[in-house]
């Protein structure tokens, strides 16, 4: 194969792509990626076999072809060519990459090794959907998941058709948070590892994405490229008997100040302490203790209906939360120091966050 | 008031238990472990093999050249539990205060026993003269002003020995004693002692200040130093000896199918399990340990959220480790896994799960009570948890 192009786009496809590929992977050639040009077209795939990434670049096109290249040399190498036009060639099994002067002869793979990982074959048309609203949602839903990959159920984000609309789910157990996403109807129920979905807003993000499930594969496509994942094969924890309808307590309070102050007690806090929240009339006071290092207590005020009770959080856990709600004002709703609590921004339900407290 | 702490060691333990069970054995070299011919490592020797330059955890193989003569035995580790719980108790009748190393080997806080049992000798024969008269087994005993000087001291006179040192004499104790013999001396510090000319303890203490920090670092600087010294804690925690649980397996063949990986990996993990519940222990760190073919030895943990005793818990940590612990994919000589870092789980507070609910806790509890009345009744492995394959399949291409 041989192709011109400019630097920066040459370097922009080869990078996207090149983020599916694997630091530590078995297969020597799973840390190569795939070029193929045909068409006028360069397309760029990269794979794990868990998640691909491809991309795709029109060329100047002097010989169509296949190769694979190591994934992080050519996209590093092409970058720190002199700007301006690239030319991308094979022969002999090297691939030479020549612009300005410099000239980079690199070892190629062999095509064939690399495995099918789908293509272009995709059943459907997929539903469609505001590119920067979905990767917002999941960025507030992705805290929740677990990045625990001895329980692979857990590193997933939940997809499922809530009524007349697209609801998002994950739990690493502890916390679970779900966000409506209105306007969006049609999807499949499909558990997909938020480890490919945060990849979507730096590799594929556009204003339109759509989304298509078929041969336990999902796949994002935008006029930027595609993202497919491999779906986890397994059933999602039954999280709506979590969510009851009512709870008997409920905390309104200004959101950056329980962001500062859950801030101040982490510095002590740290490991497993978890902060103290007394709930009152009036407002809470945050406290938390910690053996052989000392303490830190404040008061914000807030209104509270209920019954006075003291809860406990994990730090970290109740800082995710708070932090991913760009509100002022915040809700916690809370039923007994043993139940868990939530969190919701007061004036938008669409996103809610669910806190298992900590035994005191 | 004087510290006392005593340190009581089985003498060749296993390989003592089976030549009194078997008195043909009495005159010969006796080795427990693996078979010779297959794979594996010595467990145990008594002192007549050990003349012959065979040690515990040298392979097998090694030891059959050395002697082939020695009778050489499978270990029976049921039978050496039993003999360990009836010593532990006849130590308890000592003192309250016994702190388990390992099945053979523990702490004693012999503080304050004078009045009621007589001096550090006195104490000492008599921990000896009962375990000999109940179980027919000799032990050697070191007693001292602290733990170092104590172990020290059961070494000095092994077999069948009993050694007190005195606290004045603590000193001249250590003074000829080889710099091999003190504790976290790994093979590179006695390539340094080696290097710097300095073999005995006496050697050491007269070293000038400063001089050890610079080749070895502060923190075994000040070590050795204390050690040199006979200074050492005195503290004897009851039952706090053992820090991990664990089990492994060589096997006869390299196995590379990971359904007998996982399989095994299984019944490490359910024995793991049940000694734990029977120890009233939960860990909070899983560890794996595999070695590949060739001896390349890899351990990999992880720290759960919360300590566990359920085989479940177990497997399903063991097995992510192997999965994703970045692990050479070769033939597996041996896999093992263990539980460490014991919590207790109702003092601190801890995390709750949003989907464990108190009454399946419960019904768990019941359930694990269950198998271990049934491994009591039936003997082990009668009944074992089903455990979920999920994660199974991935990456085994």
């Amino acid at each position: 194969m041989r192709i011109r192009a400019e630097r920066d786009d040459l370097a922009d496809v080869l990078t996207r792509a090149g983020r599916a590929v694997g630091t530590r992977s078995a297969l020597p050639i799973l840390q190569g990626l795939l070029c193929d040009v045909s068409g006028g077209t360069l397309r760029v795939t990269g794979t794990d076999t868990e998640i691909t990434i491809e991309t795709a670049l029109d060329v100047e096109v002097l010989e169509e072809g296949r190769t694979v290249v190591p994934a992080k040399l050519v996209a590093e190498a092409v970058r720190k060519l002199p700007a301006g036009a690239v030319s991308f060639s094979t022969s002999d099994g090297e691939v030479e990459i020549t612009g300005n002067g410099p000239r980079f002869n690199l070892r190629e793979f062999d095509a064939n090794d690399f495995p099918d990982v789908g293509g272009d074959s995709d059943a459907g048309s997929g539903v469609e959907m505001d590119g920067e609203a979905l990767i917002a949602a999941l960025n507030q839903v992705g805290i929740a998941a677990s990045n625990d990959d001895g329980r692979p159920t857990l590193t997933g984000v939940l997809f499922e058709t809530e009524s007349d609309h697209l609801r998002l789910v994950a739990t690493d157990s502890y916390r679970l948070a779900v966000r409506d996403v209105p306007g969006v109807a049609g999807v499949d129920t499909t558990l997909i590892p938020y480890r490919a979905l945060k990849e979507i807003g730096r590799t594929i993000g556009a204003d339109k994405v759509s989304m298509a499930i078929a041969e336990r594969k999902g796949s994002f496509v935008s006029d930027r490229g595609r993202m497919t994942a491999r779906v986890i094969e397994s059933s999602f924890p039954n999280y709506r008997q979590l969510l009851p309808d009512e709870y008997p307590s409920r905390l309104t309070i200004n959101r950056d100040a329980l962001l500062e102050a859950v801030g101040r007690a982490s510095l002590v806090a740290e490991d497993h302490i978890p902060v103290r929240l007394s709930l009152g009339s009036g407002g809470v006071e945050l406290s938390v203790s910690r053996q052989d290092v000392g303490g830190e207590t404040e008061y914000i005020e807030a209104v509270y209906e209920g019954e006075d009770m003291v809860i406990a959080f994990n730090t970290r856990y109740l800082t995710d939360g708070v932090a991913s709600m760009k509100t002022e004002n915040l809700l916690l709703e809370t039923i007994n120091p043993l139940k868990p609590g939530l969190l919701t921004a007061a004036d938008d339900p669409s996103f809610r966050y669910l806190l298992m407290p900590v035994r005191l | 008031m004087q510290r006392w702490v005593g340190h009581a060691d089985l003498d060749a333990f296993y390989a003592s238990v089976e030549q009194r069970d078997c008195p043909e054995y009495r005159d010969r070299p006796v080795v427990v472990g693996a078979q010779p011919g297959h794979r594996g490592v010595v467990a145990a020797a008594n002192y007549r093999a050990r003349t012959f330059g065979i040690h515990s955890a040298m392979p097998i193989a090694e030891a059959y050249r050395r002697c082939p003569n020695a009778v050489y035995l499978r270990p029976d580790m049921d039978k050496y539990a039993r003999v360990s719980r009836e010593i532990f108790q006849i130590l308890e009748t000592i003192t309250p205060v016994v702190e388990p190393v390992s099945v053979d080997e523990a702490y004693l806080d012999l503080t304050g026993l004078e009045k009621l049992i007589g001096p550090p000798e006195v104490i000492g024969s008599e921990i000896k003269r009962r375990i000999l008269e109940a179980t027919g087994l000799t032990v050697s005993v070191g007693i001292g002003p602290n733990r170092l000087i104590a172990k020290l001291g059961s070494e000095h006179r092994k077999p069948d020995g009993l050694m007190v040192v005195f606290p004045d004499q603590v000193l001249a104790f250590l003074a000829p004693m080889p710099v091999a013999n003190l504790r976290g001396l790994g093979r590179q510090t006695q390539k340094i002692f080696a290097g710097l000319g300095i073999r005995t303890v006496a050697q050491l203490r007269a070293l000038p200040p400063g001089y050890l920090e610079e080749h070895l670092g502060s923190r075994a600087a000040v070590s050795f130093h204390n050690q040199a010294l006979g200074i050492a804690s005195a503290e004897v925690v009851y039952g706090r000896g053992r820090k991990s649980i664990s089990k492994e397996t060589t096997f006869e063949a390299d196995v590379r199918e990971h359904d007998i990986l996982q399989d095994t990996l299984h019944k490490l993990a359910a024995e793991v399990a049940a000694r734990a519940r029977r120890e009233q222990l939960s860990g909070a760190v899983v560890t794996l340990k595999i070695r590949f073919t060739g001896f390349e030895t890899h351990t990999r943990q992880r720290k759960l959220p919360a300590p566990t005793h359920d085989e479940r818990v177990i497997l399903r940590e063991a097995w992510a480790l192997f999965n994703q612990g970045n692990l050479p994919r070769k033939p597996v000589r041996l896999i093992g896994v263990g539980i460490s870092d014991w919590q207790q789980t109702e003092t601190e507070p801890m995390q709750a799960d949003l989907f464990d609910q108190p009454q399946k806790r419960e019904i768990d509890d019941r359930l694990l009570e269950t198998i271990d009345k049934v491994a009591g009744r039936f003997g082990k492995g009668m009944l074992q948890l089903g455990c979920k394959k999920e994660a199974r399949g991935r990456d085994s291409s």
